[in-house]
């Protein structure tokens, strides 16, 4: 291992340091749980427009893909799309097939060209 | 006169008006925690003055991260200590009223719904699994490369390692999100959560929440302690954190009648 090796899980209450927990808090507050909008000095908000700027400072989904980290995209528990799950995973391996094919090839000519 | 200081009402959460439990002693702003009794369901809330949480408070701190943080901060602190001892629907920020008169109008209109929802999560609470790449294994140090074409032949092979790497990784999280989804009455993977806001920086590579019977929390927990020992030599931790309300698996948006224009 490069950095620190993985000790076992880390379990934590909830009600641990906030700061500890500030993402898990807010992505669950400002972006789950029951939205009743029922009150006319709600309606007075722009919850739309409010609710996008969290989203933002949320989850940057764009940053996850630039990491190659998006299954949960395609994942059957979340869309429901069976097929889409081998994708991914597919791809990559062909992608190393391909690699290795052009590395035998390389070896390949470099004999023939003694 | 009105010298009454103007306030609103912030709503909690909602729970079964025969629930017993302990109405927890502050809520935002060190404001007290009421229950508001609607027959067959209760919100939980506070009075708050309006200067700081009314409408123009929210919109004026919509984007002030540390405002926010402080709000959801105090309002997760409530419903994690009645989540403890019973089951609740947790609302969305911003949850205000402008009296208890309103806020019990929408609970009586929604009673049903809120009450069918209890009744499905009955005894369930949420909980968070986040896996994070913490090392990567070191790559085998092949002999110092004597020519360009075993310089290139290296340089393929840790391209491919890489890639071979990757692809067992991403079939492990799968496994391991499948293996905690098995226990899980429902789970959901959610996006990564971004460093700047998880104060992490290693990549977050699974950022999951599993709806979990309350019986079946040491079986949950075993399976999680089974994960971290597989994914241990791939670099990766697991991490647990709640029991949360089922924040994820409340999918109701209410639209009141009232705010139709």
């Amino acid at each position: 291992m490069t950095s620190n090796t993985p000790q076992g899980p880390v379990f934590s209450g909830n009600r641990e340091p906030a700061s500890q927990n500030l993402a898990d808090v807010l992505e669950r507050v400002l972006d789950k749980g029951i939205v009743v909008v029922g009150d006319i000095q709600v309606r007075l908000l722009d919850i739309e427009l409010l609710t996008i700027k969290i989203r933002l400072m949320v989850a940057s989904v764009d940053r996850a893909r630039e990491m190659g980290i998006s299954w949960w995209e395609n994942d059957p528990f979340v869309s429901g799309i069976e097929d889409g799950r081998e994708d991914g995973a597919d791809g990559l391996e062909r992608r190393v097939r391909e690699l290795e094919q052009r590395l035998g090839d390389g070896e390949s000519k470099a004999r023939h060209g003694r | 006169m009105d010298v009454e200081p103007a306030t609103v009402i912030h709503a909690y959460g909602i729970v079964c008006s025969e629930a017993g439990f302990d109405v927890p002693d502050a809520g935002i702003g060190g404001a007290g925690v009421a229950l508001l009794d609607a027959g067959p369901v209760s919100g939980i809330f506070s009075i708050l003055p309006e200067t700081a949480y009314g409408a123009a408070a929210w919109t004026e701190h919509a984007e002030d991260a540390a405002w926010l943080a402080r709000v959801a901060t105090q309002h997760q602190a409530v419903l994690a200590d009645v989540v403890r001892d019973t089951d609740v629907l947790p609302l969305r920020l911003p949850a205000m009223y402008r009296d208890e008169v309103h806020l019990h109008r929408m609970l009586e209109a929604e009673a049903p719904l809120f009450r069918a929802a209890l009744e499905s999560l009955h005894e369930h609470l949420e909980w968070s699994v986040h896996l994070y790449l913490v090392g990567e294994p070191d790559a085998p140090a092949g002999d110092h490369p004597t020519t360009g074409r075993e310089y290139l032949r290296q340089r393929a092979e840790a391209v491919s390692q890489r890639h071979l790497a990757r692809v067992k990784r991403e079939h492990s999280v799968r496994d391991a999100y499948a293996s905690l989804a098995d226990l899980s009455r429902q789970s959901v993977a959610n996006p990564p959560q971004d460093s700047a806001l998880s104060g992490r920086p290693e990549p977050m590579l699974l950022n999951s929440a599993h709806l979990v019977c309350r019986k079946h929390e040491r079986l949950f927990f075993t399976a999680v302690e089974e994960t971290a020992a597989r994914l241990a030599p791939l670099g990766i931790t697991v991490e647990v954190t709640g029991p949360w309300p089922p924040y994820n698996f409340v999918e109701l948006g209410v639209e009141h009648l009232e705010s139709q224009p």
